[in-house]
């Protein structure tokens, strides 16, 4: 930018008339002696065409771009929430958003990453050994912080898995028979006693026999070991609550909502520990916030229909007792009918 | 820190040189000011300029200096953001992404005033009769920081801006608005 003081004459000027045109007017206050309407066309110095015509590409292929611009953009949006909401350990959201992110981006490094780890912690282990899928053959050096959570969760995935793989033959092998089942999971666990899966299912053992010490012990005993652990949560919480000790079995589910702040199965625990305390009404708000996180979910499903049931909200209940029904998981359906119909008891 | 001339780089970044040429005559317009000469883009120092009279009002030369600044690093944000995002958040931008940001980081890098610019404003300003106070006050650190910029670009600071402006920009929204 420079400031002329001259102007190159074009017009006859004199002292009193425009330097321009040559009109004996001209706007006072200036340096240069202009009319109006020779400032107001100068002012208007005609842009070069060819600057023109490259803005005017420059402005198409933004507005090209721009095309693609709210998948982009909601994609970027979907995975910052997803980290925030990661942070908060609210998986299912971040679950949820960082699956949204991937359908843009499917080969999103770090997404992956992220969605692997929120899945993990939803219990959603299929879908977090699919995110692996998206790292295979890749190097990634980039952020250390993720990638030990990413350690740690794969470290986690071991805890679903007998230390003796032919152990998982011999299970399938024993098929509904039960007591044998049993009596070969306790002669594994004599040979393997920090296998977190078989102590676990040894406790679930222990737990549909009412052994609850043992139930107890056993998942304090995985707990200590793996303490992501989560089914080992709901168990215990459930051998407490069947013991009465609701106080015990509140604080493990609250242990377990600080893993993972929306883990439905937690909440579901505490609906069924609040309905046997017949805190009807709060079992019910817990029951309809668990079922917003994720309405298709079956247990879920059968905790809302308890808590109308008890809540007296018939046309509710019987209107999600259906879907139960519809539901592939069908595995406490009895149960429930039974409850509803008072030929099982569920509280005192 | 490496040197190259910077010659070379004006002539690789030409379009924030237009848009830089394009912003003074855009506020010339916008002010009344006559214009008696635009060069865009030339291989030489200045690598383009804008010729206009004196102005009458001396807050004109202040939006016609800082001018660019304004224009460049809007054009800079609009032309980057659609692009930004998937090259800095996913790594999966195509090469109108990368023309794009190429276009973008150029014109955030000429969105300082050059030292020409702050020349004319310091000459007009400081020493003009007709310059109200407040104006001259203004006028100082305006001048600063656009003889700090010069003196930054030593060391990259228009690049780290054209790539703050381009590149940084949408990805601080983002967070921002998650």
């Amino acid at each position: 930018m420079e400031v002329n003081d001259n102007i190159p004459a074009q017009g006859t000027a004199g002292n009193d008339s425009c330097q321009k045109c040559g009109i004996p007017s001209y706007e006072e206050g200036y340096k240069i002696r202009l009319c109006a309407p020779c400032r107001r066309g100068l002012s208007r110095y005609p842009i070069k065409k060819e600057v023109l015509w490259a803005a005017l590409g420059v402005g198409l292929l933004v507005l090209f771009s721009l095309a693609k611009f709210p998948k982009s953009f909601t994609a970027g949006l979907n995975y910052e929430r997803a980290l925030k909401l990661e942070e908060q350990h609210k998986y299912i959201s971040a679950e949820a958003a960082l699956r949204q992110t991937l359908k843009d981006y499917p080969e999103y490094l770090q997404g992956a990453c992220h969605y692997m780890i929120a899945a993990y912690y939803n219990d959603h282990l299929a879908e977090a050994d699919s995110a692996r899928e998206h790292w295979a053959g890749q190097t990634f050096n980039k952020e250390k912080e993720l990638i030990e959570r990413v350690n740690e969760v794969l470290g986690g995935f071991k805890n679903y898995h007998f230390e003796d793989t032919a152990f998982h033959f011999v299970r399938d092998s024993l098929g509904n028979d039960n007591i044998a089942y049993r009596a070969a999971l306790k002669q594994y666990v004599q040979q393997h006693p920090k296998d977190n899966l078989a102590n676990y299912l040894l406790a679930d053992q222990y737990f549909e026999t009412h052994e609850y010490t043992a139930t107890d012990s056993l998942c304090g005993q995985v707990l200590t070991a793996a303490p992501d652990f989560q089914p080992a949560y709901g168990l215990l919480a459930a051998a407490y609550r069947e013991e009465k000790q609701y106080e015990k079995a509140t604080a493990i589910c609250n242990r377990w909502l600080k893993l993972n702040a929306e883990s439905v199965d937690a909440h579901v625990s505490l609906v069924k520990i609040l309905l046997k305390q017949k805190q009807d009404k709060q079992a019910l708000e817990k029951a309809l916030y668990a079922y917003g996180l994720e309405p298709d979910n079956a247990s879920i499903m059968q905790a809302l229909t308890l808590a109308y049931h008890f809540n007296k909200q018939t046309k509710e209940r019987d209107a999600l007792l259906a879907r139960v029904k519809q539901n592939a998981d069908t595995s406490w359906l009895g149960n429930l009918q039974g409850v509803i119909a008072g030929t099982i008891p569920y509280r005192d | 820190m490496f040197f190259i001339p910077g010659i070379i780089i004006t002539i690789v970044t030409f379009p924030g040189v237009v848009a830089h040429e394009l912003a003074h005559q855009l506020f010339c317009r916008l002010c009344g000011v006559a214009v008696f000469e635009v060069k865009y883009f030339q291989a030489a120092n200045p690598a383009g300029y804008v010729i206009h009279e004196p102005v009458r009002n001396p807050v004109h030369q202040l939006w016609i200096g800082i001018g660019p600044f304004i224009v460049n690093t809007l054009l800079a944000a609009i032309i980057a953001f659609p692009a930004a995002i998937p090259v800095m958040k996913f790594s999966s931008g195509n090469s109108l992404d990368y023309l794009l940001l190429y276009l973008s980081i150029s014109i955030g890098m000429h969105a300082f005033p050059s030292i020409g610019d702050a020349k004319t404003m310091w000459n007009t300003l400081w020493h003009g009769e007709d310059t109200p106070k407040w104006l001259k006050v203004v006028t100082v650190p305006v001048v600063g920081i656009i003889y700090a910029g010069a003196l930054g670009s030593f060391f990259w600071l228009d690049l780290f801006y054209g790539m703050g402006v381009s590149l940084g920009l949408p990805v601080l929204l983002i967070k921002m608005m998650a």
